[in-house]
């Protein structure tokens, strides 16, 4: 849906351009709701700005409408009835944090460039393809994001050995162990992404799909800890790399909660 | 903001729930949300108005408790005060809404004074 027949339909209204921001940011966040549920948000939330805007004049409504994001956010991430997108935004957040692990010069080799890459293109189609349809499933839709997530966290599970490149002399932080267990959730994910992918392509079952989940989800649950615990013990080390592992791993660890709750869904 | 243990109301919906006993005392017998978050607002002496999302998040729940009842206005009433098509939800404070505001401050063991919540002394 082109965004001028969706304002048009949903109506961001007339008025001073900072009503209409607020309007227009009002129908941002009450995407995806039950048809009734979200008329009478817009509608509250209409009156809201209006009379805001009538109180304290619209460029002023506009700066607490920007300044209510958050709020939304949190208002649409703690409902209590289920929709995707919780799992999209945490897919977003992890794919962010792949991007800032790439963007590392001189950190990790090309071809696991190349491959957090892919996983985090994965990830990205899959937040997509999450917010495109917040109250069901569509699991033929997941083919090509779990398949490219299928491809790059399992080729990062198997390289993470030898993930990182050094110039002579640079710090490492050394641990066997975290390595080892990344490599292991990064491998378990990549699995779950490929039964999904796999769904995806042929079976087309609810049952599989929520099999796929709940391996993605061990595998990240792992991922998370392991990310959290190298990126505090690396801080003293490289600070950028630090923050990119702290940032994937809560990331990975918020999905982790989120994603048993699609379960509830209907699929399709 | 996380519900403590045994307390039925959070703090926003507390506070939200006592300026709407403010208002009735007022004479208001009916109110919008905006209405209301700006008379808290005004009450405690801040421009900080509360946000859209949070207010009425707080008034769904008052709702559910039974404090608040709403009801949506005519379309001929938001045509005569010159908002064609787009009525406004009315809230009205309930006797159970004005008990539970007078529990809530005992069993949290808070006044509300001048419009601001504060820690009994008494």
């Amino acid at each position: 849906m082109s965004v001028s027949r969706w304002t048009s339909e949903v109506g961001a209204g007339g008025g001073p351009r900072g009503l209409r921001t607020a309007r227009l940011l009002s129908r941002v966040f009450t995407w995806g709701l039950p048809d009734e549920e979200r008329r009478n948000q817009l509608a509250e939330s209409d009156a809201y700005w209006e009379s805001m805007a009538a109180d304290i004049g619209s460029f002023r409504a506009t700066f607490h409408a920007i300044r209510a994001i958050p709020s939304w956010l949190w208002s649409r991430l703690a409902a209590r009835d289920t929709t995707t997108l919780p799992a999209a935004l945490g897919c977003a957040f992890v794919a962010v944090g792949g991007v800032t692990a790439i963007l590392q010069p001189a950190t990790y080799t090309t071809r696991v460039k190349m491959l957090m890459g892919i996983a985090s293109a994965g990830l990205v189609l899959a937040s997509i393809t999450l917010l495109r349809t917040p109250r069901r499933l569509v699991i033929r839709r997941f083919r090509i994001p779990a398949t490219l997530a299928a491809i790059g966290f399992t080729g990062i599970g198997l390289n993470v050995p030898n993930a990182v490149t050094l110039v002579d002399g640079t710090p490492m932080l050394e641990s066997p162990l975290l390595d080892n267990l990344t490599g292991l959730s990064l491998l378990i994910i990549g699995v779950g992404c490929a039964a999904g992918a796999i769904n995806g392509f042929i079976f087309l079952s609810r049952k599989l799909a929520i099999i796929a989940g709940a391996i993605i989800g061990l595998g990240l649950a792992l991922l998370g800890v392991t990310q959290i615990v190298w990126g505090v013990w690396d801080a003293q080390i490289d600070i950028g790399l630090a923050a990119a592992s702290i940032v994937a791993g809560l990331a990975a660890l918020s999905l982790t909660h989120v994603l048993p709750r699609l379960r509830h869904l209907e699929f399709e | 903001m996380r519900r403590k243990a045994g307390h039925g109301l959070v703090r926003n919906e507390l506070r939200l729930l006592l300026t709407a006993v403010d208002m009735r005392n007022a004479g208001g017998d009916r109110f919008h949300g905006y209405d209301l978050a700006r008379h808290l607002a005004r009450a405690e002496d801040t421009k900080k108005v509360m946000s859209q999302p949070t207010l009425y998040r707080a008034l769904r729940r008052l709702e559910e408790r039974g404090a608040l009842t709403s009801e949506w206005e005519s379309l001929d009433s938001a045509a005569a005060a010159g908002r064609e098509g787009r009525p406004r939800r009315y809230y009205f404070l309930t006797t159970a809404g004005a008990d539970l505001a007078a529990s809530e401050l005992r069993a949290q063991e808070l006044s509300w004074a001048s419009g601001r919540l504060v820690p009994n002394t008494s």
